[in-house]
């Protein structure tokens, strides 16, 4: 009784705002308005600041970077970091850590985009015809996505690693069958919601073909949930390839892959002035999962505010 | 109730001001409002939405949410300012002095506590008297609102229950402490007819036995003449006109209440009768008001340099003590009420559609252990059984029923969304009552395009006005070249009579009415040979349903379309319709012409829900005749007659036992009834002028 009554009183100012602004924008406008629309939340200003910082680290990394990711300096096997001209200090074999990093920064944000890519076709796909058709449809859809969801992900991971051998295109592969169930869900859910519609009906009354409807009556409205979604399975996917890496499972080496270089500095870990080798790379991770949950949080802000 | 003292005076509004604070500034939802109740009395609220009426209630009961607050003057329940009062004394004063009774009554329930839980609450968290005695009166309570079976109500959970007896239970509920203050906002709007003027009368009843003040929100003016003495016009949040029913139904002074007026469609006339005069523009943002009269924008009395300077005071009017009205040119305005309607379309009188013993069954299938046994697990809702009418090129045929009667899933099987079990629809020689849409080729589909309820849910929020016509205009084949599209899109805006800058426009820039308008467009843009309307303008204000009907009806002329219109509204089926079908339970209990419907002989259904109808107009006398008990389920109707378990005029065992005989009164007017028409041909009609001496 309280929240219906309290939000009638407040629906004048709901109303007011909305047809007071938003005049129509169109193309390169409404992207930077959109952009604005970060200033009003820390949280996503910060994420947008760390990820587009690796975002730039990674395009860039032939520039910032002095050495090489794979060149062995002789005389520099162990150096720590902030010292000499190996800023974050060089690992076992002489290589720059900075070098590493960068180069790494660009092989998951490589991979894991192109996961999320796949997984979300599959994951759309899915849901889609699951939420839509109902019926044996949506009880085969969704009985194979508990059988992929009641797997530990991990087991699933080093099963189709193992199995297909350790490159990019396998990691792609794994993170899309693990994620696509999940997503699945998600937009069965959603889809569930808007096919009752009317303009769904009167979609399918103007004879509309059922591919149309999921995809340019449907698919839109359900953006906003998935943006938000999406940012976050960001974070997980770099996780995921983090500790892909680290079991051994993630780009073969010498390729520089940050969980890898966590699993190589495991030696190093129990001597105190060697930590920084295992310290650094998982700064990285860190770093970019938060950046990309506070950019999910940040945008799930403006999105609900208006 | 009329001569009291001063000091009876339960509440007063003084001057208040109310503002909302946001992020773009403080926002004066109501300016300037003033309003004194006396004890017992009984005062009626109206004006569109966005008018600042719920605020005024929600002010009162002091609970204008985080950012809202009252700004100036001051509100004073039996002589104590609100302002003044602690915490403590409001929430004593709430819910025991003071009550209201919300709009949705399925979101004013706790839908996890049983009826009698919540009722219970009221008492012993205000009264503080023991579990029994609470018991007792709610059980009393309930029986004071007509409930049936009180006890076994108590022991419900409100989702058990139908969408009138929650009403009533909130009813209960609000009257339980004996408040001197009863705040109703909208409350029978979510109902139906015959629910709503049941529970109209209750409410009048009530009144009567407890000596409640009533403050009585709604933007029905019908309602508003069964229940209040007094009445308060608003207009963007503040009172424009006020005054007994008397002076304000017949000497109409405000040029809004005119509007308001002129804009409703009344039993009386149909569209050859009169036109509707909406009124122009929309209700101006509570941050946008213009200097002067509110209304002024949207006035066709105003008069520049007048109207449009400073303040303008409310004053009484030739020296009557209630009668007051906030205009300048009150004295000059001479009113002239509409015009004579539109001229008597003419009809080939082709057959365009044939319904022929049409039915639609769903089947549900009970898993209890007994229906098992018994072999019976497939139940039949038999949402449409056995229709049968007829519509020609160009006419309007209105469908008109309560809820759950049947009308949408007629809708749905007509445009090929289901498909009939059984007989045939017979459209344009093709009979098309088996085809799905998926299978119905590009022309019948384009022949039959359909206008929905909702105009918040019509549109597809992601696309532009432009993307949703112009994709019926290609989708058909009209045209397919960009521009020429583009053309058509401009001349579809411009046919619905709104700017060709609309076509870049998203829906959530436009308002309910500009809505309803697109969807209209988009209906009409294939050039459809029949358009079927599904309760097009109930979600819409009055001023706005009135331009909606309006558009339909000329669009409607403009391309000689058949009209297929589906409401539960017989006023507006009144004005718009020439064939009317009364539906009941999946089954039709009377059609025939518009005008033979409205007199008698009528099916007692039909009579019932004539004698619902919220009438503006105190001079008009309405039989009264209210339908018992809830309405069956689908799943188990009666036997005999489907109406034959609330019908006032139940003869006996052949109601209960045969199906009664279509009679045909004669003109295609059709009754199915058991009574003799020469029966019902002797009833008396529902209306007639009040007599002049009484």
């Amino acid at each position: 009784m309280t929240d219906e009554a309290r939000e009638s009183a407040t629906r004048i100012d709901a109303d007011a705002p909305k047809s007071a602004e938003q005049p129509d924008r169109a193309g390169f406008a409404k992207l930077l308005y959109n952009l604005g629309l970060l200033r009003e939340s820390w949280a996503a200003l910060i994420g947008v600041a760390i990820v587009g910082f690796w975002v730039l680290v990674a395009i860039f990394a032939d520039a910032v970077t002095v050495f090489g990711p794979l060149e062995q300096d002789q005389f520099a096997f162990f150096k720590q970091p902030f010292q000499g001209e190996h800023w974050l200090g060089t690992d076992q074999l002489g290589r720059d850590l900075w070098s590493r990093l960068a180069y790494g920064a660009r092989n998951t944000l490589i991979v894991a985009p192109t996961a999320m890519v796949c997984a979300y076709f599959l994951g759309i796909s899915m849901g889609m015809l699951a939420g839509y058709y109902g019926g044996w449809i949506d009880q085969l859809i969704s009985r194979i996505s508990d059988i992929i969801l009641s797997f530990p992900l991990i087991i699933l991971f080093i099963i189709i690693i193992s199995v297909f051998g350790a490159s990019a295109l396998n990691i792609i592969v794994a993170v899309t069958l693990a994620a696509s169930p999940g997503i699945g869900r998600i937009v069965r859910g959603l889809t569930l919601d808007l096919r009752n519609l009317e303009y769904v009906s009167a979609a399918q009354i103007r004879g509309e073909r059922s591919l149309y409807i999921m995809a340019v009556e449907l698919l839109p409205n359900a953006r906003g949930p998935l943006i938000v979604d999406a940012c976050l399975r960001m974070g997980y996917t770099v996780i995921t390839i983090g500790i892909l890496g680290f079991l051994g499972l993630g780009l073969p080496p010498p390729e520089p892959d940050w969980g890898g270089m966590v699993a190589e500095a495991r030696v190093g870990v129990t001597v105190p002035n060697l930590a920084y080798l295992a310290i650094v790379p998982s700064i990285a991770v860190s770093s970019l999962v938060i950046g990309f949950n506070l950019l999910a949080d940040g945008l799930r802000e403006i999105s609900t505010r208006d | 109730m009329t001569d009291r003292a001063n000091d009876d005076i339960v509440l007063e509004i003084e001057n208040i001001g109310i503002s909302y604070f946001t992020r773009i500034g403080e926002i004066p939802a109501v300016p300037d409002f003033s309003l004194r109740l006396k004890r017992g009395e009984s005062y009626g609220l109206v004006g569109e939405s966005g008018c600042g009426k719920t605020t005024v209630a929600m002010a009162i009961m002091n609970y204008l949410g985080r950012n809202g607050g009252v700004v100036k003057g001051s509100i004073r329940f039996e002589g104590r300012d609100m302002a003044a009062m602690s915490g403590e004394e409001l929430r004593d004063i709430r819910g025991s002095k003071i009550a209201m009774v919300y709009q949705e009554p399925m979101s004013a329930l706790n839908p996890s506590l049983t009826v009698g839980t919540q009722l219970k609450e009221v008492l012993v968290v205000h009264e503080s008297v023991s579990d029994r005695e609470a018991r007792d009166r709610c059980v009393r309570m309930l029986r004071d609102v007509n409930m049936p079976d009180p006890d076994k109500v108590m022991g419900r959970y409100p989702h058990q229950i139908s969408g009138g007896q929650q009403q009533r239970v909130v009813i209960a509920m609000a009257m339980l402490s004996n408040p001197s203050l009863l705040l109703l906002d909208e409350p029978t709007t979510a109902l139906d007819v015959t629910v709503e003027a049941t529970v109209i009368d209750l409410i009048a009843r009530l009144r009567e036995k407890f000596d409640t003040t009533l403050l009585y929100i709604s933007h029905n003016l019908g309602l508003i003449v069964k229940v209040c003495d007094r009445v308060g016009v608003m207009y963007s949040g503040s009172m424009v006109e006020e005054g007994t029913i008397e002076e304000l139904f017949k000497k109409t002074r405000h040029p809004y209440t005119f509007g308001l007026f002129d804009c409703i469609p009344t039993l009386g006339a149909d569209k050859r009768g009169r036109t509707l005069e909406p009124i122009p523009g929309q209700v101006s943002l509570p941050h946008e008001r213009p200097p002067g009269c509110a209304f002024g924008p949207r006035c066709k009395y105003f008069k520049p340099g007048v109207c449009d300077r400073g303040e303008i005071p409310i004053e009484h009017l030739d020296g009557s003590a209630t009668h007051r009205a906030r205009c300048l040119r009150v004295d000059e305005i001479e009113h002239v009420a509409s015009s004579a309607g539109s001229e008597v379309d003419a009809s080939d009188g082709e057959v365009v559609l044939d319904i022929n013993r049409m039915s639609k069954f769903y089947e549900v299938s009970d898993i209890s252990l007994a229906a098992i046994l018994k072999g019976e697990s497939t139940l039949y809702v038999k949402a449409n059984e056995h229709l049968n009418f007829k519509a020609q090129r160009g006419r309007t045929v209105a469908i008109v029923g309560e809820s759950g009667c049947g009308k949408s899933t007629f809708a749905k099987v007509l445009t090929g969304l289901e498909t009939a079990t059984e007989g045939e629809i017979v459209f344009e020689g093709e009979n098309i009552g088996a085809i799905s849409v998926e299978k119905r080729d590009r022309k019948l589909i384009r022949a039959l395009q359909m206008v929905f309820q909702n105009p918040d849910g019509t549109l597809n929020p992601s696309h532009s006005v432009g993307h949703c016509i112009g994709r019926v205009v290609r989708k058909f084949g009209i045209e397919s070249d960009p521009k020429k599209v583009r053309e058509r899109v401009g001349e579809m805006l411009d046919i619905v009579r709104l700017p060709k800058e609309f076509a870049t426009r998203k829906p959530r820039q436009l308002s309910g009415g500009q809505k309803q308008r697109i969807a209209v467009a988009r209906a009409f843009a294939g050039n459809p040979s029949m358009v079927i309307a599904d309760e097009p303008v109930s979600a819409l204000d009055v001023s706005v349903q009135a331009a909606v009907i309006n558009l339909l009806n000329d669009v409607q002329k403009q391309y000689n379309t058949t009209l297929l219109f589906i409401s539960h509204d017989l006023s507006v089926v009144r004005f718009i319709s020439d064939e009317i079908v009364v539906m009941y339970l999946g089954q039709i209990m009377e059609s025939g012409a518009a005008d033979t419907i409205f007199e008698p002989p009528y099916h007692p259904y039909t009579e019932a829900l004539l004698s619902a109808v919220p009438i503006p107009d105190p001079d008009i006398e309405q039989k009264r005749i209210r339908l018992e008990g809830e309405m069956p389920s689908v799943l188990d109707p009666p036997k005999g007659c489907r109406f034959s378990t609330r019908c006032p005029r139940h003869l006996g065992e052949i109601c209960d036992e045969r199906e009664p005989p279509n009679q045909d009164a004669g003109g295609g007017h059709v009754i199915k009834c058991h009574i003799p028409l020469r029966e019902l041909a002797q009833v008396e009609p529902i209306f007639h002028q009040k007599d002049a001496a009484a």
